[in-house]
């Protein structure tokens, strides 16, 4: 089973996320800030990782660059989260490397259809 | 009775002269004592010294000489009596004047009188010359303080440089100023000479503030005050003898209202002349201190306004971010159930979800216009301009909203010209005025309608003859391209046609909220068009339909190329960068292109995005590059490259004949015109200059 690492700071987004990707038949682990997450993403091996922009202590493209750079992770894809927020512009231009990105507010049909095109 | 003193211990020459003075009102002290000398001469009311050469023990010469500096400063008057012969000229350097034996007496009291009208006539000078001397200073220091007074805007620092004054020119002993900033705000400045006892701090505050009552309507009570205290010397005490001095004492007026008070006190009493000085000075700061206060007030409004500013701002972001993540939950959840992933769902239910779900699409579209409308009014909407063919755009929006109009049984229909030319647009904010238009055509069109797009070529006079507006923009382009798009729909009343542009200013409030929509759309597509120098307005006839127009502003290349210049020079103002213009002229010979290698060579462009214009003319090909964010070290660096990469590789491309020129924002320009017109050096010869700049 595919595993997918969902990181964000809305307990509420997670359970959906959860719910649609696990009744879609993937396993699901999560975290509920930047450094959980980070963390979760260099040990637990997930096949893809969904992520939150604005989070607290590691924001979420930095953890995308984080990842990106780095030869043992840069081939997790990553699906980006944004509500397209002014703090989000400021640091948005910056190389973040994420494979996709999801607005805000996004259909769940969509993030599924986002996943299933990387993990089948 | 005027006194003078005879230095001799020759009994006979006192006798002498003691006969001719006794007919005169004089008095002669004589002095046989060497040691008595000095201390009349510093005693100050001696005019006049004879000194006796006959004297029998003391050397006259020696003693002359040795009081000679101190008689000059007293401005003592010197006689010497000389003997009848063998007379020593060497000690008449040292005196005034001399009297020869034997006495004639009529001499002798001329010689005596005119001494004394000397001493008078110095003394008078000298006078003179040390209030003069003392004006002079005062003056000096009123004028060092003005110009200090002018250069400041801080109150305090106002007032402690007027107190300075004060203390420099008058010699203070010591000095206060009572300032009323605010009600609650008192301030009590003591300077002194030295440090100021407990029991005068208390007297002074009492007093400061019994003077201060008298003169402002306000009782402030006595611990409102703040003391600062400054002394210029650490030894000593200053008590209340010093409230016995002679004092000063001004109110400090701001136009016709008190602002604070100040005393001063000195030792030595006021003349008329320090008064003048003292109120001069109070005078002046009161002008520096209107200003310091109106600045004030501004820096405050200013710092309310940035607050302002920063609170929208961090509104709607809390408008994006907070209510995006809720609504996205909601939309989630919706489409969970909806799908029967959670069980089955009934007709009932599901007409409920969907109601759910069509307002939270409806709420979250209110936050993006909102979004949107709220950054364009704050400046703050980025706009990416470029290059773009109109008509791909509305076919892209055609095909997008087809679904929602076969719904309807609506259909679509474009007729669009194809050769229409290039626009200068933000091709997504192009997208959303279109998408506006057509969907509110839609919804608002009965079941089996028809909308029609069509595109045309339209002149400036086209616009200026639409009576639909009151008034247009001095500067206008020659040529517009026009989007219709029309339908049959149930129309708009005439009175309301302007109005719904207007935010918030729906009308028939019912019916928009029945077709669902924020009633921002058309607001949002007015700013939109205005920010791209283009124009929108409607037709429209109650229950026949209504025709929606857009007018995009037509440019030839050359005004694109200025165009985006002069926006790159709006951002590079605002963040503070540079940008750097190159111009290139080259004769073209079989066909090869020496500006296009230096480009494609990363000569100029280094690693910074750079926008370009080129044509060729004549045989001759111009070339027009520039950046944005190279500061102007680089770009020296750059042009200087070029240079040397023009020269290096010259060979090849003598016959080329290449010409170029380059210059920086906001260094040598301040407008794209002006940096158009610095690169132009070959404008002369082919007027090139009136091409750009057209």
């Amino acid at each position: 089973m595919k595993k997918i690492l969902i990181v964000d700071d809305e307990a509420d987004i997670i359970e959906i996320l959860q719910f649609v990707l696990e009744s879609n038949g993937y396993e699901c682990i999560t975290a509920m800030d930047g450094e959980a997450g980070l963390k979760l993403a260099r040990e637990a091996n997930p096949d893809l990782i969904i992520l939150d922009v604005m989070m607290p202590k590691i924001n979420g493209y930095k953890i995308s660059r984080l990842l990106k750079y780095d030869n043992k992770y840069k081939d997790i894809p990553i699906l980006m989260i944004t509500a397209r927020s002014q703090e989000e512009d400021k640091i948005i231009g910056e190389e973040t490397g994420a494979d996709e990105y999801i607005t805000k507010p996004f259909n769940v049909d969509f993030v599924v259809e986002k996943v299933k095109k990387y993990l089948g | 009775m005027t006194k003078f003193i005879l230095v001799s211990d020759n009994a006979n020459t006192e006798k002498d002269l003691k006969s001719v003075i006794s007919k005169f009102s004089f008095e002669m002290i004589c002095l046989s004592d060497e040691d008595e000398i000095e201390s009349y001469i510093n005693s100050d009311n001696i005019p006049l010294f004879i000194f006796d050469s006959e004297s029998i023990n003391l050397d006259i010469v020696s003693i002359i000489r040795k009081y000679k500096l101190l008689i000059q400063t007293k401005d003592i008057r010197t006689v010497v009596l000389l003997p009848e012969k063998n007379i020593n000229y060497d000690i008449l350097k040292y005196v005034n004047s001399y009297v020869t034996r034997p006495i004639n007496e009529q001499l002798f009291m001329s010689c005596i009188n005119t001494n004394l009208n000397l001493y008078e006539t110095f003394k008078t000078l000298s006078k003179n010359n040390n209030e003069l001397a003392k004006s002079l200073y005062q003056l000096n220091v009123l004028y060092n303080t003005s110009t200090q007074l002018a250069g400041s805007l801080d109150k305090t620092n106002l007032i402690n440089i007027m107190t300075d004054g004060l203390e420099q020119s008058l010699s203070l002993s010591l000095c206060y100023a009572l300032i009323l900033n605010e009600v609650n705000d008192i301030q009590l400045i003591i300077k002194s000479i030295f440090p100021v006892s407990q029991r005068l701090e208390n007297a002074i505050k009492l007093r400061a503030l019994l003077n201060f009552k008298n003169l402002f309507s306000i009782n402030p009570l006595i611990d409102d005050i703040k003391i600062v205290k400054h002394n210029k010397d650490n030894y000593g005490e200053h008590d209340l003898n010093i409230l016995g001095y002679d004092n000063l004492f001004a109110p400090v007026n701001i136009k016709n209202k008190f602002y604070g008070i100040i005393e001063v006190f000195r030792e030595q009493d006021f003349v008329p002349d320090d008064t003048k000085c003292f109120s001069t000075l109070v005078k002046q700061v009161s002008l520096p201190l209107e200003s310091a206060i109106l600045y004030e007030e501004i820096k405050d409004t200013n710092i309310k306004l940035e607050k302002l500013e920063r609170l929208k701002s961090e509104f709607i972001s809390i408008v994006s971010h907070e209510l995006r993540t809720p609504l996205t939950s909601i939309n989630s959840a919706l489409d969970i159930i909806l799908k029967g992933t959670t069980g089955e769902v009934n007709d009932a239910m599901e007409k409920f979800l969907n109601l759910a779900k069509r307002n939270v699409t409806r709420l979250s579209a209110i936050i993006y216009d909102l979004l949107d409308l709220s950054r364009i009014e704050a400046g703050k909407m980025e706009f990416r301009f470029e290059k773009a063919n109109i008509n791909l755009t509305v076919e892209l929006v055609k095909n997008t909203l087809e679904n929602l109009a076969k719904e309807q049984n609506i259909t679509i229909e474009s007729q669009l010209d194809n050769n229409l030319g290039m626009v200068y647009v933000d091709t997504q904010r192009m997208e959303q005025v279109l998408t506006n238009l057509i969907s509110n055509a839609i919804k608002f069109t009965k079941e089996n309608g028809k909308i029609e797009i069509t595109s045309k070529k339209i002149s400036k006079e086209d616009i200026r003859e639409n009576p639909f507006f009151d008034s247009l923009p001095s500067e206008m382009s020659d040529e517009y391209i026009q989007i219709a798009v029309k339908d049959n729909g149930i129309g708009i009343a005439k009175e309301n046609w302007n109005k719904v542009f207007e935010q918030f200013k729906q009308i028939e409030n019912s019916l928009s909220r029945k077709v669902g929509g924020s009633g921002l759309g058309l607001p949002i597509a007015k700013r939109l068009m205005d920010a791209h120098k283009g124009f929108i307005w409607l037709n429209s006839e109650i229950n026949k339909g209504s025709v929606f127009y857009l007018a995009i502003p037509l440019m030839s290349e050359k005004e694109i190329f200025k165009l985006s210049l002069e926006q790159d020079i709006q951002k590079a103002k605002q963040d503070r960068l540079n940008v750097s213009l190159c111009a290139f002229r080259e004769n073209i010979v079989d066909g090869k292109s020496f500006t296009d290698k230096i480009i494609s060579d990363d000569v100029i462009r280094k690693n910074t995005v750079y926008k370009e214009y080129s044509y060729t003319e004549d045989n001759k090909r111009y070339y027009y590059v520039y950046s944005v964010d190279v500061d102007s070290f680089v770009f020296d660096f750059e042009v200087r490259k070029v240079d040397g990469y023009i020269k290096a590789n010259a060979t090849g491309y003598e016959e080329c004949d290449i010409v170029y020129s380059a210059a920086l924002y906001p260094r040598d320009a301040q407008t794209a015109d002006e940096l158009l017109k610095k690169v132009s050096i070959f404008s002369k010869e082919d007027s090139d200059e009136k091409n750009i700049n057209s």
